[in-house]
């Protein structure tokens, strides 16, 4: 027999990016052969434990591979190991981890941003050249912005979420996130593609060279994007980074986005309706551990719901179930839907005239351990990158600068199914500040 | 860098957007019209099937409270017809495909019965 | 007091595979869990994956219900918590469903009567609890999810029926109209559960929940309507609730459950793409169905209006009864032994025509049909048969049967020895002296007794113009 070729990872996590690792992972032949990738903990590995960092799921090994780890080992790579990330995903720290805080690379003292933080730092850290993260309202985003690597948003749809462990199912996508816009680009290739298993795949593969030609491309920059919120300085290194995205060739027209007044509403009504029903599940009779069979039904579960989910958790289960309760149907899930429709209008309208719109991708840089206290401050964070997964457009964070010693992401949005165009503003970018 | 854009960040950094206003500052406690109470936010765990402690009560509520007065921003948005042009009849064939062993379906469960699941009582 | 009762019927669609994912729905003979996968199970991450047949016979249903089919419906979710749903939700359809506003035409209590269909959707079954350590102070409870994600139908009637017995004829109409259209197998243990909406009116509804046999149905409405009544009659007010059918006992009690209100909080399926099957629903042919099967009988074969509509009245029957040489359907007598020897056996013994060697009874009938059998002997031979299948699944063949038991018809007297008859004849002279007095004082009524006698001794192989000749012969001459 021949042996399964395998690499060794022994990496030196002082950032708590990962939560766990497998020391001799395999590998094959393929596109991506013998590369260490690592996987956010709410993407299946089959015999690989599996928790979204969250108590109620410890100790559950999936018996089956999500359908981008099938593609993955398809193509040869070596997964190294579960990244940390915000409990469910639900958070924009990753300090919402069961498990402890990921630490920033680039400023110890401060969050990766979340909620796919672990990726994010196990990337900046240089302890793996690639990782998978999921994006929900930003979580790729926003730590790549954050950890200042590059992450890529796709099109709902482009990237099968069988396997994903749902938080909110009609917004997420499951994305690449790596040091540079080309290494994006080439997990792109492997991870995207029509799955038959989830229904609202799209069928269209991925399959692309980046091309770092920028004349002629038409920049919208929505005023909202560099509202009251943004930190100024934060504002000035995206400015500086479309201006030079400007000399290069681009032309450059500013617009508005009016929906951009309720969308972050709209993003929270939806994640948290839809997780408070898929959240439902873990009752600790298929998997996770055994419910107390000396309670009722009811008891256990609510103690176990109590005991097993963190505070975030417990309280967008609760917020969403409130929101779907009889008498606010209409005020809350229907509005958000219809704002959800706006939001896409408003994008439409805008992808008329311009062939990207270009902001910042977060408001401020990295905040510090335990900065953002109350819940909906954080949840004002998620501003600039909910519109994205509202609408289903792709969306690309690129690092663009520093303020200070912390990065700062300039966040590219394409149209609809137009994941290669935000992918080669983004590789404009890079390879014009690089030159 | 090019004059007439630096002019324009500088008017934009001063445009005040409604929902800016609000990043990173305090929301004005307590929420005259609809205001949850606590007896609420026990209903609403009872809903959720999630135990609440009473000493989390307090917290749990004037969070709600604040995030709820926050979604009221919904309130100005229109309705619309659902005229989306979405994708319709996503289906699959009849065709059977190999179920898990039952071995495998109850890997991850410490205790079993007869290749049953068990679980608590429903009374 | 009138009785408003409406119905709402919940079918499993006979599919190869389940709702959502490719498992097989034939797990009724196999052990727990063993037709599961992730996606019933409810794994974290698996995804449902609508099962485009379960579509196509829940369209053939709304189409043979005459409903109108929406331009687009969409599945939701229902969230409620409870161990045999495997997600904390089931997935059902709600302010969309697949179709809505059709008719079911039934014979009623006061004749024809056309019952309204509110509306025809489709939903994935839980499933199966098993509540170990006794009914009244269960310990725990064990989970089987192989029945989850079976595609169920949901029909749901207008208030429309006025008795128990109505409701009754409308399931079995409805049964009948599932069966012709070939997705629904009412053999299969479970694949049929109703709730039944009941009231007096003027008073409040009672929901009863979770009857799961045909004759339940009309058992529980039945107790119901009277405990209704009761309560009325006595002064008491019937209070609004629901109500569990315990079939063991007949009775309906009341689920005295803590959660008095349910709060589903449904909204779409995000995991899941609207339907727009307006256009497909109208290209689908549907068979012939139960009344216009009736009325083909009536017509071709002559048979009568009762006749037709019990051998119409089930599928299988009438497919049976198709399989006959075609001179011997146009047969009263075939059509009363079919429809009133035949099915009243198989009801005697709780068998369903499925059961029976098909063959077998095709040929009994041709040997009744040609006179090789007397009426009775075709009754014992197929008393016998149907016993045999009852207790070892197979029957022998009627003609072995027959000869067996000696049942041919006696027409001939076998050479060398006195005929049968003659011989039962004596014996029953014999043995009847009283009777025998009688007939000779001119009481002619004596003489029937004696030819039951003789009857009784031919086990029915005699024909009875024979048995009378032969006694006549003997009382009156050999003296």
């Amino acid at each position: 027999m021949i042996p399964v070729p395998s690499i060794e990872f022994h990496p030196d996590d002082r950032y708590f990016a990962f939560l766990r690792t497998v020391s001799t992972p395999e590998c094959g032949q393929g596109r991506l052969a013998g590369i260490p990738v690592a996987v956010k903990d709410n993407i299946s590995t089959a015999g690989i434990e599996t928790t979204c960092a969250s108590r109620i799921l410890a100790g559950y090994i999936p018996p089956y591979d999500a359908t981008v780890v099938e593609h993955l080992r398809r193509e040869g790579a070596a997964i190294v190991g579960k990244t940390n990330m915000d409990e469910f995903g639900m958070g924009t720290t990753t300090e919402n981890s069961a498990f402890g805080p990921t630490k920033n690379p680039a400023d110890t003292s401060r969050v990766p941003g979340g909620s796919s933080g672990g990726s994010a730092a196990a990337i900046a850290g240089g302890l793996v050249p690639m990782a998978l993260g999921t994006d929900t309202g930003g979580s790729i985003r926003c730590p790549a912005a954050f950890c200042g690597i590059v992450g890529l948003k796709p099109t709902y749809g482009r990237v099968s979420r069988y396997g994903l462990i749902a938080y909110a199912n009609s917004l997420e996508q499951i994305g690449p996130m790596a040091g540079n816009v080309t290494d994006v680009n080439r997990l792109m290739e492997v991870i995207a593609g029509y799955d038959s298993r989830d229904s609202t795949s799209l069928n269209q593969a991925y399959l692309h060279t980046p091309d770092p030609e920028i004349r002629g491309v038409k920049i919208g920059v929505p005023e909202e994007f560099f509202g009251e919120g943004v930190d100024p300085r934060v504002a000035s290194v995206v400015w500086d980074a479309i201006s030079m995205l400007e000399r290069k060739g681009a032309e450059i027209v500013t617009c508005r986005m009016p929906s951009m007044a309720y969308a972050l509403a709209a993003y929270y009504v939806t994640c948290t309706c839809e997780a408070s029903s898929n959240l439902a599940r873990f009752d600790g009779v298929r998997y996770g551990d055994p419910a107390d069979t000396r309670k009722t039904w009811h008891e256990s579960f609510q103690e176990r719901r109590r005991e097993g989910f963190g505070e975030e958790v417990r309280r967008r289960i609760m917020l969403g179930t409130f929101a779907l309760s009889s008498g606010y149907y209409g005020k809350y899930y229907a509005k958000a839907q219809a704002a959800r429709h706006h939001v896409r209008a408003d994008f439409a309208r805008l992808f008329r005239d311009v062939d990207v719109l270009a902001g910042p991708t977060m408001p401020t840089v990295a905040f510090r351990f335990g900065e953002k206290s109350d819940p909906l401050s954080m949840y004002l964070s998620d501003i600039l990158t909910v519109p994205a997964n509202l609408a289903g457009v792709p969306a690309i964070s690129v690092p663009c600068g520093k303020v200070g010693n912390l990065p700062v992401g300039l966040q590219i949005t394409g149209r609809w199914r137009e994941d290669e165009r935000v992918v080669d503003v983004a590789y404009a970018y890079e390879q014009g500040r690089s030159a | 860098m090019n004059s007439t854009l630096r002019d324009r960040i500088q008017w934009l950094l001063k445009t005040v957007s409604k929902v800016h206003s609000l990043l990173g500052e305090k929301i004005p406690a307590g929420r005259q019209k609809g205001m949850i109470t606590e007896k609420d936010t026990e209903h609403i765990a009872q809903l959720a099937d999630i135990a609440i402690h009473k000493e989390e009560l307090a917290a749990f509520t004037s969070r709600f409270n604040e995030i709820l007065e926050y979604f009221d921003l919904l309130d100005q948005v229109d309705m619309v017809e659902n005229a989306e042009n979405k994708e319709c009849n996503v289906l699959r064939e009849d065709e059977i495909v190999p179920s898990l062993s039952q071995d495998k379906v109850l890997s991850n469960v410490r205790e079993q019965e007869d290749g049953f699941f068990k679980a608590p009582r429903v009374m | 007091m009138t009785v408003i009762i409406g119905l709402e019927i919940h079918c499993q669609l006979d599919t190869a595979t389940k709702l959502f994912c490719g498992c097989s729905t034939d797990y009724r003979d196999d052990h727990p869990n063993s037709h599961t996968c992730p996606v019933c199970l409810g794994l974290p991450g698996s995804l449902p994956k609508t099962n485009k047949k379960a579509v196509e016979y829940a369209l053939r249903v709304a189409k043979a219900l005459h409903c109108e089919v929406p331009e687009e419906s969409e599945f939701s979710r229902k969230n409620y918590f409870y161990p045999d749903l495997n997600k904390g939700f089931q997935i059902t359809q709600y302010d969309r469903p697949l179709a809505v506003c059709g008719h079911l035409d039934i014979e009623g209590d006061d004749g024809p009567k056309r019952v309204r269909i509110t509306r025809v959707h489709m939903e994935e079954d839980p499933g199966r609890l098993v509540h170990k350590g006794g009914a009244d102070r269960p310990r725990y409870t064990l989970v089987d999810y192989n029945r989850a994600g079976i595609p169920l139908i949901e029909i749901v009637t207008e208030p429309d029926l006025r008795s128990p017995r109505e409701a009754r004829k409308f399931l079995n109409k409805m049964r009948a109209t599932l069966e012709y259209l070939g997705v629904f197998d009412s053999e299969k243990e479970g694949s049929l559960r109703v709730d039944a909406n009941i009231s007096i009116q003027g008073s409040e509804r009672v929901e009863i929940k979770n009857i799961t046999s045909y004759k339940g149905v009309e058992k529980a409405l039945t107790f119901e309507v009277t405990r209704q009544r009761n309560s009325i009659r006595r002064g008491q007010k019937i209070v609004r609730e629901t109500r569990h059918f315990v079939e063991t006992r007949g009775v309906t009690t009341s689920s005295r459950s803590k959660e008095m209100e349910q709060d589903y909080r449904y909204f779409p399926e995000p995991d899941l793409k609207p339907l727009r099957v307006k256009d497909w629903a109208e290209a689908i042919v549907i068979p012939e169905l139960p009344d216009a099967r009736k009325q083909r009988f009536i017509q071709d074969y002559q048979l009568s209006p009762t006749h037709a509509a019990t051998l119409t009245g089930d599928w299988q029957i009438a497919e049976f009864y198709e399989t006959l040489p075609v001179e011997m359907r146009a047969s009263t007598g075939t059509a009363t032994w079919v429809a009133d020897t035949l099915l009243g056996e198989l009801n005697y013994r709780d068998m369903a025509i499925r059961h029976v060697p098909l063959e077998h009874f095709k040929e009994l009938l041709i040997i009744r049909e040609s006179g090789g059998i007397t009426d009775r002997g075709a009754v014992e031979v197929l008393r016998t048969l149907l016993d045999q299948v009852k207790e070892k699944g197979g029957c022998e063949a009627p003609a072995e049967c027959i000869k067996r038991l000696g049942l041919g018809v006696i027409t001939t007297p076998e050479q060398g020895s006195e005929d049968p008859v003659t011989s039962a004849a004596r014996d029953a002279i014999t043995e009847n002296p009283q009777a025998v007095d009688d007939y000779r004082k001119g009481r002619k009524e004596a003489l029937n007794f004696l030819v039951g006698q003789v009857m009784k001794k031919t086990r029915g192989c005699a024909k009875p113009a024979d048995v009378n000749r032969v006694l006549t012969g003997l009382l009156s001459g050999k003296e």
